[in-house]
C-alpha cells in the first residue's frame, strides 16, 4: 500500500508520472570475535523511494521506516517542481513482460532461526582453528530476506521475494614474531552452496601458510588470480567501463570504442542476470525491466554497453535490464552477474600453475582506473610460485597491468568456477608487473 | 512508552546492561552532471536500536517505530542470551554521561532553498568546464541533519543534533586519446557556510588536466614525500586501524603487546580527536553516549594509546575513549576512528624537496585499506611528481603504495608544519562512517610504489 499511496499522491499533486520503489528487508546477523559468538542481531527495515516527473523535471523523495506513503509522494512532486529540466530525460520506465525465474528464494534462509544460523557459522569458525598458531577467528554471518516492489503510474507493477547469505571470516596466526592472516568469504541466494567447514579450513590454511613470507623485487612474470581476487576486476569491465552512463559522459576507457577489438578473439565477457541462485540474479532490475543476457565483449570486440532506462532512451535504445538502485537515490547502471566465456583458453589447475616463476593472488581489494583501465594495486594475499609449486607467501607486493592487456593477453582461464560478488567464473592467468622492496 | 521505562523493563527481563538509541536523519542529495541536474533527492530516516548484554553476549534488535520498541527489547534480550558465554563475561560498570550537543552552523543546510544549493553546483560546473580539456563534471552536494538520543541502564542520557555538509567534484579531462580524472571534496559539521565559496571543482579540473601528460610511476622502492592528503590516509590505514582496540583485544593487530614501545621516530605523534570544531569526523558524544575526547595514539614516537568503546575499554583495562560509532542506529556500534592525524612537525616542503636527489612526490588519495593482523597496508595516490636533484620534473599517474605498519613510521625522516584535514568515509564490517584524515607533508626514506 505504501507504494500505491505514494504514486497516487504525487499524481494528484500534479505530477505527470510517478514511480515507487519499495524494499522490505529482514534478517539475522551474527558476529564472532576470538572464536566465540559476540553479538546476535536481528534487523528489519522498510525503504521507500519515489521518483516523480513533471515534463522533463525529476525529483526523488525517500523514507526509511515510513508510517505512510502519501507524504513521500507529495515531497517527490515538490522536488521535481524545484528541479530544472533535464533535456535527456525521455520517460519513466514502461511496463514490460517479466518472466519470473526460479532460484531467488531459499525457504531455509527465510525461515532460519538464530540458533540454527549460529550452529552453521560456528562450524566454520571451529574448522578455521587448525593449529595452536591460530590466535583469533572473527567474522560476520548475515542472512537476509527481502521483498522488492516497483509500482508506477505508467503501469509497472512487479514484486519479488529474494534471499541471500553473506559470510566473512578473518583468521590471525602468530608463531613467535611471525604473523600471518587469512580470510575467506562467500555469498549467494541459497544456503546449500555454503560449505561452512571448508570455508573455515581454507581461511585457517591461508593464515598458517602466510606465517612464512618473503618479499620480491620488480619483475614481469605470470600472475594467477583466483576468483576472489577478480571480483573487483572482471566485473569492473562491465559494471564500470561498459556502463552506458560512463560511456555517454566520456569517463570510461571504452568511450567511442563500440565495435572495436579490445581483447583477444577467444574471449567473450557476458552480463547475465538470470543464473539461478547467484547474488546478482533477479527476474527484473530495479526499474522493473526484465533482466537478460548481454554480450558486452564478443570474441574480443566491444559489442554492447549495459543500460538502464534513462541511458537507453537517451540513445533511442532498449534497456538491458541493468538498473541498479538504492531507494534513496536515482537509479544508476550496474552489472548483474559477469562471466568470462573463453572455452578455448580453459586450463586445468596443473596447467594454470605450470610456470617457472609466478605469483598466485588469492585476494586484492583494489579496482582499476575507469578513465585509463590501469590497475595498480596490492596483492593482499599472495604466494610465490616456483617451478609449478606454491612456496612462501608474499608481503608488500604491488601488481600492475591494464584491463586491455588483461583482455588481449589472457593466457588461460581455470575451471574452478566460483561465484564471488558479481563475478561468476574461474581463475585467470596473465603476465603482469609485480613490484616489491626487493628480495628478503 | 518512555525510553526510561523500557530500560527498566530490559533489566527486569534479566539484562545486565540495556541501551536504547533513537535516531532521525534528514538528508538532501543533489547531483549536477555536465551542468544538468541528474539527482535531486530528499528524505527522512527513523530507527530505534536496542542493545542488551547478558553474560558476555550482546543482543541487538531494531524497532521501526515506538510501537515496535517492546518487541525489539524482548528480541534483543533473547539474542543476548543466545550469544552468552561465561568466558566473555563483562562487568557493566562504565561511566555514565548526561548532556546535549548541537552543531547546526550559521545557516542550517536543510533550511537553504534547493535553488540556492543548485546555483552553487552550477557555479562549480562553470568553473571546472572553463578548461577546454574538461570532458565531464560530476558535482554533488550531500547535507544531513542527524538527531539522536542515547539512554542506557547506567544513567547515560545524551542528545545530539548534528548538521553535516559535503561537496564533492569528480572531473574527467580528455586530450589526444588520453582521459584522466581527479576528485576533490570539502565537508564538515555545521551549515551551508561549510562549503560555500569552495573551489573543489576547479581544483579537481586543474589536476585532471595536469594528469593528461602524466607517465606511469617507476615501480619499486623510492624515497618519497607524501602530501597532507595522502599522508593522512597513510596514517589512517597504516596505524589508525591497527590501534582500534577490538583488533588489539582479539590479537588481530600488529600493535597488540606494543604499548609503551617505540613505533616511530620522536618527530611522530598521532592523534585521534573527535572534539575538533567543525571537522567532518567530529562529535561530542559517541554512539554509546560516551563523551568524546582528544587522545594520543603515538606520542613522540611511542605507542601510548588504543581507541576503545565500552566493552574494549573493560577488556584492555583502559578508559573508554569515546570511539564507538555506527553508520546508523540499525547497526550496533563498533570501535572507529574520528579525526585521526599526524601532529605538526617543523619542516617546510621546500626543505624536504631540496633534500631529495631522486624520489617521488606523491599526492592526493583515492582510497586505502589495511590488514592489521599481517601489518601490511595499501593506499592509492591520485598522482605524483618525479623528484630529481631537488626539482619536480615529470608528472606521474595514479599509483598504489604498499608498506608494513611497523617499518614505515620508522622510515619517516621529516614531518612538515602544514597540517591539513581531509573529509572522507571509512568502512569497517560493512559500516561507513564520516571521518577526516590529516597530516602535514611527510618525507619517507623508502616506500614501495606499484607503478608499471
Amino acid at each position: 500500500m505504501l507504494a500505491e499511496d505514494a504514486v497516487r499522491a504525487a499524481i494528484s499533486e500534479g505530477a505527470d508520472g510517478a514511480e515507487a520503489f519499495e524494499v522490505r528487508i529482514r534478517g539475522i546477523s551474527l558476529s564472532v570475535e576470538r572464536g566465540s559468538l559476540k553479538t546476535s542481531s536481528t534487523f528489519r527495515e522498510t525503504g521507500l523511494g519515489v521518483r516523480a516527473c513533471i515534463g522533463k523535471k525529476l525529483g526523488i523523495a525517500f523514507a526509511t521506516n515510513p508510517l505512510e506513503g502519501a507524504s513521500i509522494g507529495r515531497r517527490a512532486f515538490m522536488n521535481a517542481k524545484a528541479s530544472p529540466e533535464d533535456s535527456d530525460f525521455r520517460s519513466l520506465p514502461e511496463p514490460l513482460r517479466v518472466e519470473f525465474m526460479e532460484g531467488l528464494m531459499d525457504d531455509r534462509i527465510r525461515d532460519m532461526d538464530v540458533g540454527d544460523a549460529s550452529s552453521t557459522f560456528m562450524a566454520s569458525v571451529e574448522a578455521a582453528r587448525l593449529s595452536p598458531a591460530i590466535v583469533s577467528v572473527s567474522g560476520i554471518f548475515t542472512l537476509t530476506y527481502e521483498e522488492v516492489r516497483i509500482f508506477s503510474s505508467t503501469g509497472v507493477d512487479v514484486h519479488e521475494s529474494r534471499t541471500s547469505f553473506d559470510v566473512f571470516l578473518e583468521v590471525a596466526a602468530r608463531d613467535g614474531d611471525r604473523r600471518g592472516s587469512g580470510f575467506n568469504f562467500s555469498n549467494g541466494r541459497r544456503l546449500d552452496v555454503l560449505d561452512p567447514e571448508r570455508l573455515g579450513r581454507e581461511a585457517g590454511e591461508i593464515a598458517i601458510r602466510s606465517l612464512d613470507s618473503v618479499r620480491i623485487g620488480v619483475e614481469m612474470i605470470p600472475v594467477i588470480f583466483r576468483p576472489k581476487a577478480l571480483h573487483g576486476i572482471i566485473p569492473f569491465i562491465v559494471n564500470d567501463a561498459a556502463n552506458a552512463e560512463n560511456i555517454q559522459y566520456g569517463r570510461s576507457f571504452l568511450t567511442n570504442r563500440l565495435g572495436e577489438e579490445v581483447g583477444r578473439e577467444e574471449l567473450s565477457i557476458v552480463d547475465d542476470g538470470r543464473i539461478p541462485w547467484l547474488i546478482g540474479s533477479s527476474s527484473f532490475d530495479d526499474e522493473g525491466v526484465p533482466t537478460g543476457r548481454t554480450k558486452v565483449i564478443e570474441r574480443g570486440v566491444f559489442r554492447s554497453p549495459i543500460h538502464n532506462w534513462y541511458t537507453a532512451k537517451k540513445e533511442g535504445r532498449e534497456s538491458t535490464g541493468n538498473a541498479s538502485r538504492d531507494y534513496r537515490r536515482m537509479p544508476s547502471v550496474g552489472a548483474n552477474n559477469v562471466r568470462i566465456e573463453a572455452p578455448s583458453l580453459e586450463m586445468s589447475e596443473e596447467e594454470l600453475l605450470d610456470v617457472r616463476r609466478g605469483v598466485l593472488v588469492l585476494y586484492t581489494g583494489d579496482t582499476p582506473n575507469l578513465a585509463t583501465g590501469e590497475f595498480s594495486g596490492m596483492a593482499e594475499t599472495a604466494f610465490l610460485i616456483e617451478n609449478g609449486e606454491l612456496t612462501k607467501s608474499l608481503r608488500q607486493t604491488g601488481i600492475a597491468f591494464t584491463l586491455e592487456e588483461l583482455m588481449r593477453e589472457l593466457e588461460g582461464v581455470g575451471r574452478d568456477v566460483e561465484s564471488v560478488g558479481s563475478y561468476f567464473g574461474g581463475s585467470i592467468r596473465l603476465k603482469a608487473r609485480v613490484s616489491g622492496p626487493g628480495s628478503s | 512508552m518512555h525510553l526510561e521505562a523500557m530500560i527498566s523493563k530490559g533489566l527486569e527481563l534479566g539484562s545486565e546492561f540495556v541501551e536504547i538509541r533513537e535516531e532521525r536523519i534528514r538528508t538532501t542529495i543533489l547531483r549536477v552532471i555536465d551542468g544538468v541536474v541528474r539527482e535531486l533527492s530528499s528524505g527522512d530516516e527513523f530507527r530505534i536500536g536496542v542493545r542488551t548484554l547478558y553474560r558476555g553476549g550482546w543482543g541487538f534488535s531494531v524497532a521501526r517505530s515506538e510501537e515496535e520498541l517492546e518487541d525489539a527489547l524482548r528480541d534483543s534480550f533473547e539474542l543476548a542470551r543466545l550469544s552468552s558465554n561465561e568466558s566473555r563475561r563483562l562487568e557493566a560498570d562504565w561511566p555514565s554521561f548526561k548532556g546535549s550537543y548541537e552543531v547546526m552552523g550559521k545557516e542550517p543546510a536543510y533550511e537553504v532553498p534547493v535553488e540556492r544549493k543548485l546555483a552553487m553546483l552550477f557555479e562549480q560546473h562553470k568553473a571546472a568546464s572553463s578548461l577546454k580539456e574538461v570532458r565531464n563534471t560530476n558535482i554533488s552536494l550531500v547535507d544531513s541533519f542527524r538527531e539522536t538520543r542515547i539512554v542506557n541502564s547506567l544513567g547515560t542520557d545524551v542528545r545530539q543534533r548534528i548538521g553535516r555538509v559535503r561537496i564533492a567534484a569528480y572531473v574527467f579531462a580528455h586530450e589526444a586519446g588520453v582521459t584522466e580524472a581527479a576528485f576533490e571534496s570539502k565537508g564538515g559539521l555545521g551549515g551551508i557556510e561549510v562549503v560555500e565559496g569552495s573551489d573543489v571543482a576547479e581544483r579537481a579540473a586543474r589536476r585532471a588536466v595536469e594528469a593528461l601528460s602524466a607517465v606511469p610511476a617507476p615501480p619499486g622502492p623510492h624515497k618519497a614525500i607524501l602530501d597532507p592528503k595522502l599522508a593522512g590516509v597513510f596514517i589512517h590505514e597504516a596505524f589508525g586501524h591497527a590501534a582500534e582496540g577490538d583488533s588489539v583485544v582479539n590479537g588481530e593487530s600488529i600493535l597488540t603487546d606494543m604499548m609503551g614501545k617505540p613505533v616511530g621516530p620522536p618527530s611522530i605523534s598521532v592523534v585521534d580527536d573527535p572534539t575538533l570544531e567543525g571537522l567532518y569526523g567530529s562529535y561530542r558524544y559517541d554512539d554509546e553516549g560516551t563523551e568524546a575526547r582528544r587522545k594520543y595514539i603515538v606520542r613522540n614516537g611511542i605507542l601510548i594509546g588504543y581507541l576503545t568503546n565500552l566493552e574494549v575499554s573493560k577488556r584492555l583495562n583502559l578508559e573508554p575513549t569515546g570511539n564507538a560509532r555506527s553508520m546508523d542506529f540499525g547497526n550496533p556500534p563498533e570501535v572507529r576512528m574520528s579525526n585521526t592525524f599526524i601532529d605538526r612537525g617543523d619542516w617546510s616542503l621546500e626543505e624536504m624537496i631540496s633534500e631529495i636527489k631522486e624520489g617521488i612526490y606523491a599526492f592526493g588519495s583515492l582510497y586505502g585499506y589495511t590488514d592489521p593482523a599481517k601489518g601490511q597496508f595499501m593506499f592509492k595516490a591520485e598522482g605524483g611528481w618525479l623528484v630529481e636533484r631537488g626539482e619536480m620534473t615529470r608528472r606521474l599517474r595514479e599509483v598504489a603504495i604498499t608498506g608494513m605498519t611497523l617499518e614505515v613510521l620508522h622510515n619517516v625522516d621529516a614531518v612538515g608544519k602544514d597540517l591539513y584535514h581531509d573529509p572522507g568515509s571509512c568502512g569497517k564490517k560493512g559500516q561507513w562512517v564520516p571521518v577526516t584524515t590529516g597530516s602535514p607533508h611527510l618525507m619517507i626514506r623508502s616506500l614501495v610504489f606499484g607503478g608499471r
